[in-house]
């Protein structure tokens, strides 16, 4: 049996670094130079060529999943897609968001309990009780030693914690 | 010689105070529970410590805990594949053949006996022949000029090759979104401000901790979440077994003096294969640890055993991971140049303690680099004592429910960057980096060299528009001098090198043999 082959993601990717390559390179124009200009010497040197070697770059990626294809890569990413179950990634990223809304008007401590707990179980975890103590006591103690041993300065919240 | 082993003993001196020597402990400890987590490595730890080190009034420290992290994991690693046949490392995945095979034949302990022994002999080994390459290197530190420093950075970001793993386009893609990050923020020189996109807050760029971060902690912890689920059923063999009996009472002998006889050897070739290639730009210990596994497969006079758990296989390999870490600090410490993700880290740990790796990090804090070479020979000793004995403890750390460590290593990613800078748009921006860690890891694109070019893109620029400066704009200024010319013929032919085979091949007017040589991640 041949492995299979997925050439839609590297694709993707590919345009997806084209046009940050593109998004940089305008930028690299819009950097005000009084002077300088493009002196070689300037603060436009740099960008300019770091985003031009990345458009080319993506280029040459993509023009390799058409013409003479890089197959190891496309049999890599079809592997990856097969172990892959989309939702659990996309959960996670939504508990960061999540996370980072929570954590000045909720305080440190009870931000962290609910998204440890949420994180465990939209990985799969089935012992949700457990997730909860592990949460409240990571939370509790992180906020503890950062604030007291360390003066780091966390969002307090509503109660102190 | 004198003043070398002078240095040596100051060493010895700092690193044996009593907080040094729990930092110490700490890496080492710490470095083996990731390194037997399969999946979380040195290069995760130490970015998600990166942000504490902000709190170190002393770099020594950190370093020592860095240091001790980076060869722990080493250590750790081949306890999961003898166990578990899951690499917990890449640079372990050698030791798996036949570690694996020597477990399931009730031979675990001789197999992390040996692993454990050629681990403390090649890393011995390896550290003694860093302390012999300081001080030369060190007296080369003061013929650098701006020009050479430059020059440097382009050998450094030549020899990424070496970071690359399968793909050149990929790898050369990387760094140049590593460059662009570089670039993001108030310009050093003119004060202006650059691919900003009208962001206030990316004016003072993006810190290489948040980009450690994210590419690290954040793009690891979702890419074995995505497949978490998929995930097949995990075997792990206990070496206080039953089976691991001999005649069913006692727990079998650690190594007999047959294992001993098959396995110094293969330790000490693994340790001469290992140094050099972690000293070399070829990607960390993954093509050494697999040279030295067909090494002592030809060698052996048991070769009917390889595939079926030959302890050479196991032992030859451990060393030359081992070893090749010892090697890796050679160009890391000397030339600021890193060939192995979790160098590149450490890199930008330096960068953290305004340190300059390279030649003047020898002249300039000396006590520093003698302190953290002290350091590797007592956190070699602690290993050794820490992993055999301890090793029911390890095993147990693999009932941690990946559930909650990816969790946690999401919290403590969010901490760390939130803990520097108390600003919610800095931790966006390094989820951000996190997703695009994630899609690199999806498609293979490596993950050091953007790390490289975020911390030595500004460095190999100011060091450019100084000496062009300087020369009042005379371009002649890169050729004047041999050092920097040397210099830049190296990363010319770090450049060509893995063409070799097939420009060879051209020249000698032959097909295309195998293309270009392959290092990497990925190989």
């Amino acid at each position: 049996m041949t492995p299979s082959v997925s050439w839609r993601g590297p694709r993707i990717a590919g345009l997806a670094l084209l046009a940050l390559g593109v998004a940089a390179l305008v930028a690299t124009t819009r950097i005000p130079s009084v002077r300088d200009g493009w002196a070689v010497s300037g603060p436009r040197l740099v960008p300019l060529v770091a985003s031009l070697m990345l458009i080319a770059l993506s280029i040459a990626f993509l023009v390799r999943t058409v013409v003479r294809p890089d197959i190891e890569l496309a049999q890599f990413a079809a592997a990856e897609a097969a172990k892959t179950h989309w939702p659990t990634p996309g959960l996670v990223m939504a508990a960061l968001l999540g996370y980072l809304a929570l954590l000045v008007p909720a305080g440190y401590a009870l931000a962290t309990a609910l998204f440890f707990t949420a994180t465990a179980r939209a990985l799969g975890s089935r012992r949700p009780l457990r997730d909860v103590i592990a949460g409240i006591v990571l939370g509790t103690v992180v906020c503890y030693a950062f604030t007291r041993w360390l003066g780091v300065r966390l969002p307090v919240g509503p109660w102190g914690v | 010689v004198w003043v070398f082993a002078a240095s040596l003993i100051d060493g010895f001196g700092a690193v044996l105070s009593p907080e040094n020597l729990l930092l110490a402990l700490a890496g080492v400890t710490l470095g083996t529970l990731v390194g037997v987590l399969p999946g979380i490595g040195p290069a995760l730890t130490i970015a998600l410590l990166l942000p504490l080190t902000f709190n170190f009034s002393d770099p020594v420290g950190a370093f020592i805990l860095f240091a001790g992290i980076y060869a722990g994991g080493m250590y750790g690693g081949s306890t999961t594949s003898i166990l578990l046949n899951t690499p917990g490392e890449s640079a372990s995945v050698a030791t798996a053949i036949e570690g694996f095979q020597m477990a399931r034949r009730g031979r675990a302990r001789a197999a992390l006996a040996t692993a454990a022994i050629g681990s403390f002999v090649a890393g011995t080994i390896g550290i003694i022949l860093l302390t012999l390459l300081a001080q030369p290197v060190a007296d080369l530190a003061l013929k650098f000029r701006a020009q050479d420093y430059f020059a440097l950075a382009i050998l450094a970001f030549a020899s990424v090759t070496a970071l690359v793993g399968r793909s050149i386009i990929r790898g050369w893609a990387s760094l140049a979104l590593g460059l662009l990050i570089g670039c993001v923020g108030i310009d050093q020189l003119t004060g202006q401000s650059r691919l900003t996109f009208g962001v206030d807050q990316l004016g003072n760029g993006i810190d290489i901790v948040i980009v450690a971060v994210g590419l690290f902690a954040v793009g690891e912890a979702l890419h074995m979440a995505a497949k978490l689920r998929r995930g097949g059923e995990e075997k792990l063999i206990d070496p206080g077994d039953r089976g691991q009996r001999d005649g069913g009472t006692k727990p079998a002998r650690w190594l007999s003096r047959r294992d001993v006889r098959r396995s110094w050897k293969p330790w000490l070739r693994g340790a001469a294969i290992g140094f050099p290639f972690g000293a070399l730009p070829s990607g960390g210990a993954e093509v050494p640890t697999f040279l030295s596994y067909a090494t002592e497969k030809r060698l052996s006079k048991h070769r009917e055993e390889f595939g079926k758990g030959a302890i050479e296989g196991v032992a030859g390999p451990e060393a030359a991971n081992n070893a090749s870490f010892s090697g890796t600090l050679v160009p890391l410490l000397t030339l600021g140049i890193p060939t192995s993700a979790t160098a590149a880290i450490m890199l930008a740990a330096f960068q953290i303690f305004n340190l300059q790796p390279g030649p003047q990090l020898f002249t300039n804090n000396s006590e520093l680099v003698w302190t953290l070479i002290a350091s590797l020979y007592i956190g070699n000793v602690m290993l050794l004592l820490l992993n055999l004995p301890m090793i029911r403890i390890w095993v147990k750390v693999l009932e941690i429910p990946r559930e909650a460590l990816y969790a946690g290593i999401l919290v403590f990613a969010t901490l760390g960057v939130y803990s520097l800078s108390g600003s919610i748009v800095e931790v966006l921006v390094m989820y951000a980096i996190g997703v695009v860690g994630f899609f690199m890891r999806r498609y293979e694109f490596p993950i050091a060299p953007v790390i490289l070019g975020v911390i030595l893109g500004p460095v190999m620029e100011v060091q450019f528009r100084r000496a062009l400066v300087a020369s009042g704009g005379d371009a002649s200024v890169f050729v004047d001098r041999p050092l920097t010319v040397a210099l830049l013929s190296a990363a010319l032919l770090a450049l060509l090198l893995p063409y070799a085979p097939s420009i060879v091949g051209k020249l000698r007017g032959r097909p295309r043999p195998a293309g270009r040589l392959a290092f990497g991640e990925s190989d």
